[in-house]
């Protein structure tokens, strides 16, 4: 009696086991042609062929009129109207001037509240992707970085829906709306610590860095924790070509390959794990670990260039090495765009337009730059097109920044 | 008034140890009986299994005509319905309510209204001599006043069969005495069947109406107290009861009509057994001599130990020890030769082999 | 003469017998709860496990990139072959398994000692101000458990990790050694310094209960002093040792915090930091091979320390009779060891409280003068160019919200968790030796040994679906409700279990006799009795609830922001004033909780954790 109720309990209990944890069938909306990212490419004109039953996705899509079903001209009179009737907008960001843009918005106009939330770079990626599994569609407008997981994985499942306000797009240049929007870029350089070196950034080559003089006094973010570092590192072993010529320059001859390296990129990222980085737990740290006032032995260290406004308050002592060879540093983009079965989609297109146009205003800051080319970079700030550095290779960094973690990780802690 | 109880070929087992043995009783109305034995030998569980706080593994039981519990039969009544009641050897009150609280909580179970809740709660502690108690917290009270509460709060509700483990056993010996006297008497007011478990053999005898003895989880013998007392239909029994104890006197048959005990011989009709005997004689029932008389056998006094109503005094002759008890304060010594006449008309006769009783008293 | 056969009852008798035999035991109320209790367990704790387990031994997406004919869903050893035996194995496993073995060992024999020595100075001896020093024992427990660290890399820093130099390095003029700022020893001891409550609370209840008989006896047949420590005290403190050995042990092996700040500026990485790692590229096979590794380790480490000392994980209540012990006598030195104990303790606790709270009001960091000095952080108004805007704590609606989801969670979690810990403690008691109450206790122990970042991590997608009738719970409160309560259910069965051996067995049997039912008897009886032990469950979980992180930082949603995640939020933009801030209101809000609570039916801390 007791072992035929064991044994109904056991095969009740893998039962149990079995049936909730097995996936359900995710319902993964049918994916749309990614569109190229290749620049320059203009968007796909809109051709809504009639079809005899469109899923709930598409309906979405004809009814908010976006995609497939976007029209030739956007009606801006009539999107402000549905958007004030939405009456809301839920914003999901990767900076905590959200708010203020939130505020601003809401003087415009009165009627929409908006609900903007700061989430981590990392974040906002988890969240979307669960929300669009769970089918619980609550952000509207995806106004954050990513790239990677972007381009890898949302956007060829359609969670995110590009949207570019029409009387812009003489003002963006394709590269920067393709596949979606950009916000704003950023930029990593390598900063210097400007009160023990008067005279200028002591680094002229990245090559540099690998070397023994530079042994454990280079700060960075931690990659291992820190996904965006991370991706840092993978779009610089990208650029190959760039980082031999450097070579050549420093050494005088062609760089020579080890077994593991297939070029001249990874052989930089390589050498340079070597040479003792020190991981800081977070970027803060990371500036105060070379820039701070009263230092007496200099370091360098890649830092998000946002931090000279930190210098310009005299919090810190720092700069971008502008002449190092290959590059100043490395760009990266925030986008905006329409999350997939938004509830305001008309709200949300409001919003982006806005953060466009006047909205861009909390981030018209040094270390902040507008994609538009007729929004000059803020006034101490390094104009945009001096800025020599590279752009970050989404596509790339997403098929390779797992075999990144492995190499960074192995070099470094050999 | 009281209903019958009814047990049948009842087991309990805890899993290799059989605690209640094929245990079968049929209890009249009314009766008061005890559960008697040594610790372990089942009669706590087994009173549990009346009660429902235990399941049999076999057998049946019943309370008045009413099947409270069949293992055949898949039957178990749950506790709260087999209106019974349970005074528990460590009392178990509430510790966080009232005494009121206490003795009501059961009638709030039934949804009495309050007005009749009260009178019982009144009624009850009137009974076991605690009305004015209602708002105390048992901490506050002292071991016995708990078991007085105990009881009420069992009596409150008024069960038909009362259910007792060992309620006296945590008392100090002079409370013990007055409360065996209370419960003696709150039974026959009641009238209801109680199953009354103990290890103390004079709170057995005195207070029952019928003994089940117990060993090992197997009844020895369930017989009024005075014949348990005087007849014990075992050695073990026999060796049990009594306080001084019985005194057992190894011996053989020796064919002639006699049981030779070595150090003298006690004439007697052994009913056709044979070989190894035992000689069962109480302390009161041996006849003391202080001069040498027909019949008797001369012993030594060893100890002396009187006791106020009588005395017992231990005697030895050879390798035998007997203890005798003589009324009064006796004005032997130790040392002092005695004359003892071992008389069969007051001897109980049992096998060497299976310690049962083959030759019972006469008298 | 031969008995008559009992004739068997025929089949179907014996059937409905069997039947009904069978409803009354599932309906029993232990195996009914314990069965209820079972479904809940199933599902919140072994479901994770199992897709954990599942996600480690199946192709993934991502895997795509890396073996290009891998098939999603499919059945693979690919990444316990990575993990286990491929070249980034050392890297990522081994080495980082090993950190994490030496400084959860370091750590626990280190709070061991503290804890013991302190709590047998409170109990045992005469030193003066013991009421003060076994008060403040508790408190740096509430503390988020990296604030010591961050303390200790301002008192310590030095320069390999750059930055200005640190407090001592700054005093005494000269720079002190790496192995001191960063690395194993500092995780060590700040992790120590940490976790030393729980060896205290165990060993001095274990010390309150032993009786001085016992010892008098061994004087008496003429034991020397140190004798009777070594063959009779030490002995009888054993099984609390060891159960302050599985908490503390199980918790260090988990932690990120302390080791991320004080490991990483020297590449000293803990299978915790690793974890992370993976869980934040997406890559979460990787992360739960290491968990699951984490966990096996953590199991094995208990089992042999259960079996040298040779105890049940389980202990006896104490009487709590207060009757008092052999005291001591410690001559003369005791006036200056009562003062180094106490300046000891505020240290670790005012310390690190002190620093945060300068930090947050030195405008610039770093600059120690008072002239840096500003409330700008307290209170001052939103201005672009401090914090990129964000107002002060205390005129920032966002942290009003934020605290006040904190304490929603809090005390929800509190609340579930402590009344799921009566019910566990009623079914493991009630059915203590079956198979059944075994199960429901073993299980119940499992989330000891999960670190709280992969709980997180698997609960995302769990309940992204729907399930049955319950609806997809992500980004809701109630998922970050279930999820704390989950973790905490090895702490509430061990509370609810200690607190029903109080009960005895028959004042729950009177009830039954007296006609109860189980609702009634759980509602009048054993509640009431318990609700000392459920008030302290109440406690524990409030105070680790407002300071988790690691566990729902995954789930937590712009709605749902609490203090702890807000304080990331703030770390991860920079704005450090800020986040100690938070901090700093964080602690208070769990010291008064603390007290508030504390007043009910004197529950304490001390109980919540089983004593």
């Amino acid at each position: 009696m007791k072992t035929l109720v064991k044994v109904l309990s056991a095969c009740m209990l893998v039962v149990l086991i079995a049936g909730c944890a097995a996936p359900a069938a995710t319902p993964t909306p049918t994916p749309k042609p990614a569109p190229t990212t290749a620049p320059g490419q203009p968007t796909q004109p809109p051709s809504p062929t009639p079809e005899p039953t469109l899923t709930p996705d598409e309906q979405w899509l004809k009814a908010a009129e976006l995609g497939k079903f976007a029209p030739a001209k956007q009606d801006w009179a009539a999107i402000e109207a549905a958007a004030k009737k939405e009456g809301k907008v839920i914003v999901y960001a990767n900076s905590s001037r959200i708010e203020k843009a939130a505020a601003m918005f809401m003087e415009k106009y009165p009627e929409i509240t908006v609900e903007g939330y700061d989430l981590g770079g990392d974040d906002a990626v988890i969240k979307v992707r669960e929300e669009q599994k769970a089918g619980a569609y609550v952000g509207d407008v995806w106004f954050s970085g990513g790239g990677p997981d972007i381009f890898g994985d949302l956007l060829p499942k359609g969670y995110l829906i590009p949207f570019v306000p029409d009387d812009l797009l003489d003002v963006i240049p394709p590269e920067a709306r393709n596949p979606l929007v950009v916000a704003r870029y950023g930029v990593r350089v390598l900063g210097y610590n400007t009160e023990l070196n008067p005279n200028g950034c002591p680094i002229t080559n990245w090559w540099q860095l690998t070397e023994p003089e530079w042994k454990g006094k280079v700060f960075i973010e931690d990659p291992l924790t820190d996904a965006s570092t991370m991706g840092i590192l993978t779009t610089i072993a990208s650029h190959a070509e760039e980082l031999a010529a450097a070579y050549r320059e420093r050494y005088g001859k062609d760089p020579v390959l080890d077994p593991d390296t297939p070029d001249a990129g990874w052989l930089w990222v390589k050498r340079f794990a070597q040479n003792s980085p020190v991981p800081e737990p977070g970027g803060d740290e990371v500036v105060e670990a070379f820039a701070t006032p009263g230092m007496k032995e200099a370091g360098v260290g890649f830092t998000s260039y946002s931090k000279y406004r930190d210098t310009v308050k005299g919090k810190l002592v720092f700069d971008a090495c502008k002449g190092v060879k290959p590059v100043m540093g490395v760009q990266t983009q925030a986008y905006l765009a329409v999350i997939n079965r938004a509830s305001h989609p008309n709200a949300a297109k409001l919003f982006i337009r806005f953060v466009l146009n006047e909205g861009f205003e909390p981030w018209n800051v040094i270390g902040d730059y507008s994609a538009r080319t007729d929004v000059p970079a803020p006034k101490g700030a390094i104009p945009r097109e001096e800025l020599n550095v590279w752009t970050q290779d989404d596509a790339y960094v997403y098929a390779n920044i797992a075999k990144m973690r492995d190499f960074w990780a192995m070099n470094l802690l050999q | 008034m009281g209903t019958t109880i009814t047990i049948k070929n009842l087991t309990k087992r805890f899993g290799d140890v059989v605690a209640v043995n094929n245990v079968s009783l049929a209890i009249e109305a009314g009766t008061f009986l005890t559960l008697l034995g040594p610790s372990g030998c089942g009669k706590t569980t087994l009173l549990r299994c009346v009660a429902g706080l235990e399941d049999p593994d076999e057998g049946e039981i019943y309370i008045g005509d009413r099947l409270v519990f069949s293992r055949a039969r898949g039957i178990s009544v749950p506790a709260g319905q087999r209106d019974i009641g349970l005074v528990f050897q460590n009392y178990a009150l509430w510790p966080h309510m009232t005494v009121y609280k206490n003795m009501s909580f059961a009638l709030e179970i039934r949804k009495l209204p309050k007005a009749e809740i009260d009178k019982r709660v009144k009624e009850s502690l009137a009974e076991v001599k605690m009305l004015g108690y209602e708002n105390r917290y048992p901490r506050e009270m002292s071991g016995g006043q708990q078991q007085r509460i105990a009881l009420a709060r069992m009596l409150a509700y008024r069960p038909k069969v009362f259910l007792m483990d060992e309620p006296l056993s945590n008392l100090d010996a002079r409370l013990r005495m007055d409360m065996r006297a209370e419960l003696k008497r709150l039974h026959y007011v009641a009238g209801a069947t109680t199953i009354y478990v103990t290890h103390d053999q004079v709170e057995a005898l005195t207070m029952s109406s019928l003994i089940a003895v117990m060993k090992d989880g197997v009844l020895q013998q369930v017989d009024t107290p005075d014949r348990v007392y005087r007849c014990p239909s075992n050695l073990f029994v026999a060796d049990f009861i009594g306080n001084p104890k019985v005194n057992l006197l190894e011996g053989v048959v020796d064919g002639q009509g006699c049981v030779d005990l070595g150090e003298f011989k006690v004439a007697m009709d052994t009913q056709g057994v044979e070989g190894k005997v035992v000689l069962a004689i109480r302390p009161e029932d041996i006849a003391v001599y202080t001069e040498p008389t027909p019949g008797t056998v001369k012993f030594t006094v060893y100890s002396v130990l009187p006791s106020g109503a009588d005395s017992t005094i231990v005697a030895r002759t050879g390798e035998r020890e007997v203890t005798i008890r003589v009324p009064g304060i006796s004005p032997i010594k130790m040392d002092d030769s005695v004359w003892l006449k071992f008389d069969p008309q007051v001897i109980n006769l049992y096998d060497g082999a299976t310690g049962n009783l083959v030759a019972v008293r006469k008298v | 003469m031969g008995v008559p056969e009992v004739l068997q009852p025929p089949l179907s008798l014996r059937i409905l017998a069997a039947y009904r035999r069978f409803i009354r035991w599932l309906t029993s109320a232990r195996v009914l709860l314990a069965l209820i209790l079972l479904v809940m367990m199933v599902y919140l704790i072994l479901v994770p496990l199992y897709r954990m387990v599942e996600t480690t031994v199946t192709y993934q997406e991502r895997d795509v990139l890396a073996v290009p004919d891998a098939v999603p869903g499919q059945l693979t050893a690919y990444h316990w072959v990575r993990m286990l035996a491929s070249r980034v194995s050392r890297v990522f496993l081994y080495a980082p398994l090993q950190h994490s073995l030496v400084v959860a060992t370091g750590a626990t024999l280190l709070a061991m000692f503290i804890g013991s020595v302190l709590a047998w100075l409170v109990i045992r001896t005469d030193m003066p101000g013991r009421h003060l020093v076994n008060n403040l024992a508790t408190i740096p427990y509430i503390m988020p458990s990296w604030t010591i660290a961050m303390a200790w890399k301002v008192m310590f820093n030095t320069r390999v990790a750059g930055g200005t130099p640190g407090l001592l390095e700054y005093l005494i003029g000269r720079p002190i050694p790496t192995w001191l700022a960063y690395g194993p020893i500092p995780i060590i001891i700040s992790s120590a310094l940490h976790y030393y409550t729980f060896f205290f609370l165990f060993v001095s209840a274990a010390l309150m209960s032993i009786d001085s008989n016992l010892e008098d006896a061994a004087e008496l047949a003429g034991a020397s002093r140190s004798r009777i420590l070594r063959r009779i005290t030490f002995p009888l403190v054993l099984p609390a040792l060891l159960s302050g050995f599985i908490m503390t042990f199980s918790k260090v092996m988990g932690t990120f915090g302390g080791p991320n700040v004080l490991g990483t500026p020297v590449r000293y990485y803990v299978i915790a930091t690793m974890i992370r790692s993976s869980v934040a590229i997406g890559e979460f096979a990787d992360g739960f091979v290491l968990a699951i590794v984490l966990i096996l380790f953590t199991i094995v480490t208990i089992y042999i320390n259960q079996r040298l000392i040779g105890t049940r994980k389980s202990y006896e209540t104490i009487g709590g009779r207060g009757f008092v012990a052999h005291v001591a006598r410690l001559g003369p030195w005791r006036k200056v060891l009562a003062a180094g104990v106490i300046v000891f303790q505020v240290l670790v606790i005012a310390l690190p409280l002190g620093l945060l709270a300068y930090d947050t009001f030195m405008l610039h960091p770093g600059n120690y003068s008072l002239s840096n000095f500003t409330l700008h952080y307290w209170i001052g108004k939103s201005d672009i160019n401090i914090a990129n805007g964000t107002p002060g704590v205390l005129r920032n609606p966002k942290i009003y919200s934020s605290a006040w989801n904190s304490i929603r969670l809090s005390l929800a979690t509190a609340f579930f968790t402590a009344l799921l810990g009566v019910i566990l403690g009623y079914a493991i008691v009630k059915g203590r030796g079956t198979r059944l109450s075994k199960l429901v206790e073993q299980i119940s122990f499992i989330p000891y040994v999960i670190p709280g970042i992969a709980f997180g991590a698997v609960y995302i997608s769990m309940f992204s679906k729907r399930v049955g009738p319950i609806p997809p719970l992500y980004g809701t409160f109630a998922l970050l409700v279930i999820v704390s309560v989950a973790k905490h259910i090895p702490y509430s069965a061990r509370s609810g279990v200690s607190a029903m051996l109080q009960v005895g067995r028959e004042l729950e049997e009177a009830g039954q006799m007296a006609g109860a039912n189980l609702w009634q008897r759980f509602k009048r009886i054993i509640f009431p009795l318990t609700s000392a032990g459920f008030v302290s469950g109440f406690l524990l979980t409030f105070i680790t609830t407002m300071r988790e992180l690691s566990l729902i930082i995954l789930l937590v949603t712009p709605a749902t922001q609490v203090l702890s995640s807000q304080t990331m939020r703030y770390t991860e933009n920079g704005d450090t004033q800020m986040a100690n801030a938070v901090i700093l209101i964080l602690i208070t809000l769990v010291l008064i909780g603390n007290f508030i609570i504390g007043r009910f039916r004197g529950g304490s801390l001390k109980k919540g954790l089983g004593m």
